[in-house]
Formats: C-alpha cells, structure tokens, sequence
C-alpha cells in the first residue's frame, strides 16, 4: 500500500466525511486516522465545522417575509413589461410624429430632389438603425445563454 | 438528507405544467413556482454574498429571468438546478466592484441574522450569523464551494459541473477552503474547532 503524509490523509479526510470515497480508501483513512492523534483531532475538529455550516440550513422566510418578497418581484416584473411597451410605443409615435411634421417638406415642389432624396435616405437609415437597436436588445435578451445552463 | 423544514420539492411533473404557463406570462403559475423556492434561492444568495439586501436583489434577479425567459427552460428537467445557476451568476455580478463589495462588508458586520426557526432560535441565529461572516470573508470561488456542499448538498461531480471545475479537484478544493473557513471561525471565537 502506497504511504501518504498526514496532508494527504487530510485531504482525503475530506472525501471521507462527505461520503465520497470507496471502501478502499475509506479503509486506508480509518487505518491511519486510528495510528494518527493529529489526524484523528482534524477529523473530529472538520465534524464540528461541517455541523457549523450546516446550521445555515435552519433558516427558513416567514410567510410575511415571503409575501412581501413576491409582491416586490412581482412589481419589478410588471415594471418591466411596462418599460418594453413604453419603450415601443414611443418609438412608434416619434416616428408617426416626424413624419406628420415634414409631410409639407416632402410635397413643397420648391425643395430640389437631391434634398429630398438627401433627407428621405438620412431619415430611412435612422430607421434601420433603431429597428437594429430594438432587434439586437431582443436577439441578446434571448442569448443570454440561459439555456446553457449546467444542471 | 435536507434539514430545512418547509421546501418542498416538486417534483417535475408538478413543475411542467407551471413552467409552460409562465412561459404564457401567467401570473398565479409564476406565483406558485416563486413562493416554492424563494427561500432556498434566498438562503443561496444570502450565503454566497454575506449580505442579506444584496442576497434579496440576485435571488429576484434570478426569478425575474425565469418570469421572462421561462420559455427556454426544458420543462421536462428539474428546475431547481436551472435557479440555483442563474443565482450564482448574479451573485456572482453583484459581487463585482470594489467599492460596493467594501460596503456590503460594512453593513455585514452590523446586520443580525434573520428568521430563526430551530429549537433554540437564539443560539442557532447567533451559529449562523458567524458563519454567514465567516463566509463572507472567503474567496468567493471557495465560499461557492462550501455553500454547495454544505446548504445545496450536492455531490462532488454535481458541484464540479455546476462550478465547470474538474471533477478530481473538488476534494482537494474544498480541504483548501475548509482549512481557510476554519482559521476565521477560531478567529471568530468558534472555540470548539481548536
Ligand atoms: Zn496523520
């Protein structure tokens, strides 16, 4: 049999306690902990630590504290969604709106064609842009790699 | 082996259905999902982080994504674990920046522990609340080590794939933050781990 230090051992103390060695080295660990004072004393130090941090687990929400925490969530999703619509519909009516306000420029015979088709391309390419915008804020939003999620 | 007294784990087939329906935006299915494993997503949190506002804005963080991105969660895979991913990812977000990590240190060291619910609530308040400080003065990447282990229980191939570390380094990983998380504990005044 291979012959560890007592670190080693101590590493394997861990594997031990959480149940995730085999009989092997379970084995092995009992031997050496049995001829071992110090080791022995970690392994009966690392119990006390491990029923420490498990006394994390006794802590449960109150029904009031979880109601309070749900309407809070369930605000900060509506809020949401109202964003996304508000977000929508302003652009819809700022679009709406420049137009209606330069309905006279695009009819106004004494404006030179270069100039309109100047204005119309510039105005189109705005467009584009803020439809980009919105779609890429969508397409990201989707990406978000919440699907790749290890489980 | 969980000693928490009042999760109930759903089982998929109870969660499949509500999942679809908050896909559809369905307020009571999101309700159900959300008051089922608020308080272990909390608890999450509220350990990674050390400190319990922060802990309340990434545990709603994480269920305000499952609200929006519902629908692409397999509904035939347990959800819990899809949580418990998204919430070390806000944490881990919310950890980030100095001068705000300085701060929650701060209101850390002020805070009590809330909720106590054991036999002896005042003595489990105060375990639990030198722990909680204990943790919060870890390296994060060990402090999600214990918290896996010791609040989520779970395995050591589970926590390697939900930490994406080899499998064979868990163990000597967690020795390392055991080691570290006991120094602050004796330095706290935890006298039985001399
Ligand atoms: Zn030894």
């Amino acid at each position: 049999m291979m012959l560890r230090s007592c670190e080693e051992y101590r590493v394997l103390l861990m594997g031990y306690l959480d149940g995730e060695l085999d009989a092997t080295q379970r084995a092995e660990v009992e031997k050496h902990i049995h001829s071992c004072a110090d080791c022995s004393a970690e392994r009966g130090s690392y119990e006390n630590l491990n029923r420490m941090v498990q006394a994390m687990n006794t802590y449960t929400e109150s029904e009031r504290a979880l109601d309070r925490y749900w309407q809070q969530t369930w605000n900060r999703a509506e809020r949401g969604i109202g964003w996304f619509l508000f977000g929508a519909g302003a652009i819809l009516l700022t679009g709406y709106g420049v137009f209606e306000a330069s309905r006279e420029f695009w009819t106004d015979p004494t404006v030179p064609l270069i100039v309109r088709i100047g204005a119309g391309a510039g105005g189109l390419g705005v467009l584009v842009l803020l439809v980009s915008l919105v779609r890429e804020r969508l397409m990201l939003r989707k990406k978000e790699r919440y699907t790749e999620v290890e489980r | 082996m969980n000693t928490q007294a009042t999760t109930v784990t759903m089982t998929a087939d109870a969660e499949q259905p509500l999942l679809e329906a908050c896909a559809r935006g369905d307020r009571r299915a999101f309700e159900t999902l959300f008051r089922n494993y608020f308080g272990r997503v909390h608890r999450l949190a509220w350990a990674l982080i050390g400190d319990r506002d922060a802990a309340l804005d990434a545990a709603q963080n994480a269920f305000l994504k499952l609200y929006r991105h519902a629908d692409r969660v397999d509904p035939r895979r347990p959800l819990f674990p899809w949580l418990r991913a998204i919430v070390i990812r806000e944490c881990r977000m919310q950890q980030r920046g100095e001068r705000r990590r300085r701060a929650r240190e701060e209101r850390v060291a002020r805070q009590a522990v809330p909720h106590a619910s054991a036999a002896d609530p005042v003595a489990a308040r105060e375990a639990a609340e030198r722990v909680a400080r204990a943790l919060s003065e870890l390296p994060s990447a060990e402090r999600e080590l214990i918290v896996l282990k010791h609040l989520e229980e779970l395995r050591y191939v589970e926590i390697a794939a939900t930490l994406g570390i080899p499998a064979g380094t868990v163990m000597s990983r967690l020795y390392q933050a055991r080691r570290k998380l006991r120094e602050i504990l004796v330095r706290l005044g935890a006298e039985e781990l001399r």
